[in-house]
């Protein structure tokens, strides 16, 4: 076994040497070009607040990459009110929306709905009449939305808020609500 | 068996470092804490709460509200009688006329209101210089603007079939309350009704020399607003107003 290790030490040294004398007879080549690494990068992009219809008023506040204030104020029956929004794709790595959500906040319950125009979330605000709905809430954009990679805007969309006519009253209720649309790496 | 082990705890670690790597490829853009919050709108809160003078007729008219009103809240008085001209004094409390019809020596109506009006309770006079066969009608209504509400009026006065407010001019906004009043000096049944329109109650003295219907409109879109009802033909009278 000494004799093998000897061996072993001296076989590396002369790969060494080799290897030393091999990179001497060489020139270097610079390679100028960049290597980057991967990086996500998707975003809120623009966000505009309106009224549509009827009474109440949209109030869109600090804009964040990733988070904006919203505001709905003075809502009366019949008001639509719409928030205009589009998604940045700034990075290298193509995005999906993987699912949109709604969560109830301080004195809203969610009665029902998927979020889509065709079954809008349907909430009941504090001091409503239990059950009955007060605002309905929708995004056009949907689940499975493409964020094209390097694409700004990568999507658009709208999420609509509006109080039916003809409603239980429910005057000066009020609540909380967290808008979200998640996404990831696509594939 | 040992150096397996521990190959195979540096693979998971690759892995591991991997999985992470594709987990932060993710992100959530939230509209957090998105404040929604519901305004006060125009609706009855109680009418008619309604009073007229006996056959012989009588210079005073009285009604009484069913409860006690809500402070902030916008009163409604329609008062009518059956002849024109005479001097008419309201209760305290802030009446005000927002509008009136004559037909000359047939019949009178006026809507009187007060804005953001204190609570009241129990019964409230209308007093003419004359004695005269009249009507009150009270009304009350919340989410209506508590000051510089007044928006649209108009009158009309005839003597045929169809009883009419009048046509006001454009309104101010879109969601108001309108507010109207028709009377006849007789009594008769109103029917046909413009649409949209809801009859608060009809009110009639016993000897039916005066009749006055109180109507009531809550508006969603401007426009010229006006209401129409088919009566037997006969002297009457309109008038229409219009609160933001």
């Amino acid at each position: 076994m000494k004799t093998l290790g000897l061996i072993c030490l001296i076989l590396i040294i002369a790969l060494g040497t080799v290897g030393v004398g091999y990179a001497a007879f060489n020139q270097p080549l610079n390679n100028t070009n960049n290597l980057n690494t991967g990086y996500y990068a998707v975003s809120w992009g623009t966000v505009t607040g309106s009224t549509t219809s009827g009474t109440g008023a949209v109030t869109i506040g600090t804009v964040t990459s990733s988070n904006f204030q919203l505001t709905i104020g003075g809502a009366l029956p019949g008001f639509t009110g719409t928030v205009s929004y589009t998604i940045n794709n700034t990075g290298p790595i193509p995005a999906k929306v993987s699912s949109i959500s709604l969560t109830a906040g301080t004195g809203v319950t969610i009665i029902n709905g998927s979020g889509t125009s065709a079954s809008p979330w349907l909430i009941t605000l504090s001091g409503g009449t239990s059950g009955t709905t007060d605002v309905q809430v929708y995004s056009t954009v949907t689940t499975g939305t493409t964020l094209a990679a390097s694409t700004s805007p990568a999507a658009s969309g709208i999420l609509v808020i509006s109080v039916p006519s003809g409603l239980a009253i429910d005057q000066g209720a009020t609540g909380t609500l967290t808008f979200t649309i998640n996404t990831q790496q696509n594939p | 068996m040992r150096k397996l082990g521990i190959i195979c705890v540096v693979l998971l670690l690759a892995l591991g470092c991997l999985g992470a790597s594709y987990a932060s490829w993710t992100q959530s853009l939230t509209a957090t804490n998105a404040s929604v919050t519901l305004g006060s709108w125009i609706a009855e809160v109680q009418g008619p709460c309604t009073g007229f003078t006996p056959s012989a007729g009588s210079n005073t008219v009285s009604a009484s509200w069913t409860k006690a009103t809500k402070t902030g809240d916008l009163l409604i008085a329609i008062f009518s009688y059956d002849n024109s001209g005479d001097t008419i004094i309201p209760p305290s409390g802030g009446w005000t006329i927002a509008v009136s019809s004559v037909n000359s020596g047939h019949a009178t109506t006026t809507i009187y209101y007060i804005l953001n009006a204190g609570t009241q309770s129990g019964s409230y006079t209308w007093t003419s210089n004359n004695i005269r066969h009249m009507t009150i009608v009270l009304l009350e209504y919340s989410g209506v603007a508590t000051s510089s509400a007044l928006d649209k009026t108009a009158n009309a006065n005839g003597n045929s079939a169809t009883v009419s407010t009048g046509n006001t001019a454009s309104t101010g906004q879109a969601y108001e309350l309108a507010i109207g009043a028709l009377a006849v000096s007789g009594n008769t049944t109103f029917t046909s009704l413009s649409s949209g329109w809801a009859e608060v109650g009809s009110v009639s003295n016993i000897t039916g020399y005066i009749t006055s219907v109180p109507i009531y409109k809550i508006l969603s879109a401007t426009g010229t607003q006006n209401a129409t009802a088919s009566i037997t033909s006969q002297p009457w009278t309109g008038a229409i107003a219009t609160f933001k």
